[in-house]
């Protein structure tokens, strides 16, 4: 009998899938530009966005970097007058330089210690849960190669392919640290989907979430291949019937294989199969996998999409034979598609990482804590999406009414309407700073728009707002007011690119 | 038509994508919806309507607790052996009706003595027994083999939009659909379907006011954080908010609802569900002297249920609350004691929920419990069992709604064994059995559909016409 220990060592890979990397087509080349007329992941070019006014390349720019939880303020991507009312982007090839960052070389993915990179010490929960130092480590690291194999990470461990699903009984919160670090680790050292895919699905931590022989086949061919057959259901839960999941004092629940117990051979995907591992090998081997992965994947990114246009994204993502998870995250990321095309609600995270750049927010050192809490009102938890917590990830992303009015209240009350007390007090909130030196209600106006809503105020704005902002008596007390107003805007909760038809 | 356009005219299509047609075809437009329901279904008013409350056990919940009328069969064929306490000779835990005692089972005799629950044993799906969490939930909550249908409380929105209620318009109702702990899935499509007024609300357990907005001083001019006071300036911001905000788009349209709805949730929980109507609608239990408890736990099904009950006494115009418990029920793993627990936490707040309404007098509204299919009855490997088909389904109250019979044990059960390792239930030859679909087709014909299954493909529960089949006296 075998017990399986955590981490790369418990890994029995099978095989190394050779075969050519497709190559990228880099945003602003002639090659996109071809690409452009034909398909749905065609980037957008350095001239089309350089064609953009100069609020919708800050917007476009921003609804990717909120993908990637960073956002930029309007002081380093624009070249401004004092009251704004003139402004100009700084670097016409944002978009090429981002890609470029996301994909050169690639450094070291261990931060020896939290504080190093920025000085902020954060505290974390007495329960560690390891979600809030990861999401800390996220927060702290610069925008770089290392940054997006982070990413990627996080992300995929907070879809239904990967979960670790700390809520579960059976489930314990270093389950999070150990899937994030292997697919860390693997995509970091060039491993592709499918090797992957078979290094999780052998893991205790996956069986911690599917438990027993019927349940994780079952689990394994519906998540990864859309696989609903019950018939074959017991055909593979007898090749996987001498593993289990049993309580071990010490240990918690642990994967045993029981060398004792012969599994029982049979056919499935129309070959012979021997036992759990040969499941294993032939799932991650399946035709199907990837159109699935993809399928995952694009909903993730274009949950309130046609489904037929999600359906072409995945058709092409499938034919260009993506070998590597980041030969899906980075068409879709930089297609037209998504950044001008795409429109649909932001993942709170998202949101929130993004605006607190954008109006220099600072968070205190139980930032995490609160993130990760399911009962805190400024929690991910009331709003249905707490990190790597949930069976079959965080899935949907159309919040009911519960959720939307945490998520209001999270954007209202905790980053928009919160001052801190003073730049050098210890609690969470946005320094006076920000708005100093507007002694302009209209330059403020301007400003502020631009740095929360990536646009100009309109003419109705302007004429409603501005004799609200004149009785007030300190630029923050105006800005309180601006920031009330944005809180109960859709636009806020939206990522959109704003661009109108063609003529 | 340039690819922009080509892209747009996708876009702009329902933003949660075009619905297929059901299987049954159901229309999948409002109008064409409403128009179908017209002319399709034969309705009559109903002589009392009841008020419904769906809590759904999600993760598919095991039989075991409503029958163990085959535990010698099922012990024998299991994989890995049963706890010798669970066994025919042990009356601790088997009730003389074959419940499961410690699991709620003694619960469910004396709520079926006393003509307050009715136990159907034989919920069974002879068609598409595909044990799939997702496809599986949808189908059991909307009601239909079409699990891309609008939902079971869409449609009693869209009934409530044809014909009122008891005289009344269904603009004039206040909150007639709530989901307590998250939207369920019965109210699918609820947002295209229904409108504005007919919306469901959604309301946590404690029926909190948590769509008041905290007071901003700079804003108001007011100190305090409390709630945000009546202020012009409040108002000023609300009303350019709406201007603003684009209308035509889907996605924005829905927060946009959303925020209408928050202004008229806050009016309307202050007013309907303020602190003292809640307390005018709990009574004194005689055997304690005290306001009745709800019990209290850690699966939260008395503080679910508790709430839905207040509420439907709070608030006459609630007629269908869909529970969401944040439980699983799932259990492949290490679960007879943490389901014996779980469940008999689920019947106590029955069990409660019956005495409350008795108390109130109230005889109906009706509370029924199931699930999206049952589990496999062979212990598996690690101590947990798998999915299977046949369920148990729990229905309770609503004693003086015509046609309703409580008090009656319905269907016989047999053991399969198709392969090692996976034993179920299935009907008896001759028994009684349904598929879930038909729990949705007799609440629409408490709502007066005469013929429910042209909505969900089956005939309702011919209550009344059942034979109690019973195997133990």
């Amino acid at each position: 009998m075998r017990c399986f220990s955590p981490g790369l060592a418990c890994l029995a890979l099978l095989f190394l899938l050779a075969g050519c990397v497709p190559q990228q087509t880099a945003p602003g080349t002639a090659e996109a530009g071809r690409l452009q007329a034909q398909s749905l992941l065609a980037p957008m070019s350095d001239a089309e966005f350089a064609a953009l006014s100069a609020e919708e390349q800050y917007r476009i720019l921003n609804n990717l970097l909120a993908t990637l939880y960073k956002g930029e303020t309007v002081e380093s991507f624009f070249a401004h007058n004092a009251d704004w009312s003139s402004y100009s982007p700084r670097d016409p090839e944002a978009l090429r330089r981002l890609y470029a960052t996301l994909t050169g070389e690639a450094g070291t993915l261990r931060i020896a210690t939290l504080s190093d990179v920025t000085g902020m010490t954060f505290r974390f929960s007495a329960a560690e849960n390891p979600v809030e130092r990861i999401q800390a480590e996220l927060y702290q690291a610069p925008l770089d190669r290392d940054y997006f194999i982070r990413w990627m990470a996080y992300t995929l461990a907070n879809t239904r392919l990967f979960s670790p699903a700390i809520a579960l009984r059976t489930t314990r919160p270093e389950d999070a640290e150990r899937v994030y670090r292997r697919l860390l680790d693997m995509i970091g050292a060039g491993y592709g989907i499918r090797e992957i895919v078979y290094a999780h699905m052998v893991s205790q931590e996956n069986w911690r979430r599917f438990r027993s022989p019927e349940d994780n086949v079952r689990e394994m061919m519906e998540i990864f291949l859309g696989w609903y057959r019950d018939e074959d259901v017991p055909v593979a839960a007898g090749l996987c019937r001498n593993w289990s999941l049993v309580w071990r004092r010490g240990s918690a629940w642990t994967l045993v294989v029981d060398d004792r117990r012969a599994p029982e051979p049979g056919t499935l995907f129309g070959r012979p199969l021997s036992d759990c591992y040969g499941f294993y090998d032939a799932l991650s081997r399946h035709e199907r996998l990837i159109p699935t992965i993809a399928s995952v994947l694009v909903e993730q990114f274009f949950p309130q999409s046609d489904p037929a246009v999600r359906e072409k994204l995945v058709q092409e993502l499938v034919a260009s034979d993506p070998q590597r998870f980041e030969d899906i995250f980075l068409p879709l990321l930089f297609s037209r598609t998504y950044l001008r095309d795409n429109r649909r609600f932001y993942w709170a995270e998202e949101r929130f990482h993004n605006l607190m750049r954008r109006i220099g927010w600072r968070p205190d050192e139980a930032f995490f804590i609160r993130m990760n809490s399911a009962h805190s009102p400024y929690g991910l938890g009331q709003i249905g999406q707490l990190a790597m917590s949930y069976k079959l990830g965080r899935t949907r992303l159309d919040p009911d009414m519960l959720e939307f009015m945490a998520w209001h209240r999270m954007l209202r009350e905790y980053l928009l309407l919160d001052r801190k007390h003073s730049a050098a007090s210890n609690d969470f909130g946005w320094v006076d700073d920000l708005v100093a030196g507007f002694d302009d209600d209209a330059a403020l106006m301007r400003y502020l728009f631009l740095a929360v809503l990536a646009r100009r105020p309109s003419q109705e704005e302007v004429d409603t707002l501005l004799p609200l902002l004149e009785e007030k008596w300190s630029a923050p007390a105006k800005a309180l007011v601006l920031f009330d107003y944005f809180s109960r805007l859709t636009e806020l909760y939206v990522m959109e690119s704003g661009l109108e038809d063609d003529a | 038509m340039n690819r922009r356009t080509l892209l747009k005219a996708l876009l702009a299509a329902a933003t949660f994508g075009q619905l297929p047609l059901s299987a049954l075809a159901l229309p999948a437009r409002r109008e064409e919806l409403r128009a179908w329901l017209r002319d399709r279904i034969d309705w009559q008013s109903p002589a009392r309507l009841p008020t419904v409350i769906h809590l759904f056990l999600y993760g598919g919940a095991s039989e075991l607790a409503g029958n163990l009328t085959t535990l010698d069969e099922v012990r024998a064929l299991s994989e890995r052996p049963y706890p010798d306490w669970l066994s025919p000779g042990n009356a601790d835990e088997l009730s003389p009706n074959g419940f499961w005692r410690t699991a709620g089972g003694d619960l469910i005799e004396d709520m079926l003595a006393r003509q307050r629950m009715s136990v159907y044993r034989t919920v069974w799906r002879e068609r598409e027994d595909n044990k799939s969490h997702p496809i599986s939930q949808r189908q059991n909550l909307v009601g239909s083999l079409d699990s891309e249908a609008a939902g079971l409380g869409t449609l009693f929105g869209l009934l409530l939009e044809l014909h009122g209620l008891e005289g009344r318009a269904a603009e004039e109702l206040v909150m007639p659909l709530v989901s307590i702990g998250g939207i369920s899935e019965s109210f699918q499509f609820a947002s295209r379907l229904l409108p504005e007024a007919l919306q469901p609300v959604v309301l946590n357990a404690r029926l909190e006011n948590l769509f008041a907005r905290r007071n901003n001083y700079a804003l108001s001019g007011v100190r305090g954080g409390g709630a945000m006071p009546d202020n012009p300036a409040d108002r000023q911001l609300e009303a350019l908010a709406r201007r603003v905000s684009p209308h035509s788009d889907p996605v924005h349209a829905r927060l946009l609802g959303l925020f209408e709805r928050r202004d008229r949730l806050d009016a309307l929980i202050r007013e309907r569900l303020a602190p003292e109507r809640l307390a005018a609608v709990t009574p004194v239990d005689p055997d304690t002297g005290s306001p009745i408890a709800w019990p209290q736990d850690r699966y939260g099904f008395g503080e679910l249920l508790g709430g839905a009950v207040r509420l439907v006494l709070a608030n006459p115009d609630t007629r269908y609350v869909a529970l969401r418990a944040n439980v699983s029920w799932d259990d492949h793993s290490s679960a007879l004691d943490v389901y014996r627990e779980r469940m008999r936490s689920v019947q106590q707040a029955v069990a409660t929920a019956v005495r409350h309404l008795d108390l109130m007098g109230r005889d109906d509204v009706v509370v029924n419990v199931f699930t999206e299919f049952g589990r496999n009855l062979s212990c598996n490997g690690s101590a947990g069992f798998d999915h299977g088909n046949n369920q148990v389904f729990y229905t309770a109250g609503g004693q003086g709604i015509p046609g309703r019979r409580l008090g009656a044990i319905v269907g016989r059960t047999r053991v399969i064994a198709p392969q090692p390792g996976r034993v179920f239930h299935r009907p008896e030859a001759g028994s009684f059995h349904c598929e879930p679909m038909a729990i949705a087709s007799t609440v629409l014909r408490y709502w007066g559909v005469r013929n429910p299954e042209v909505i969900t493909g089956f005939p309702a529960i011919e209550e009344q016409a059942l034979p109690d089949e019973r195997r133990v006296a």
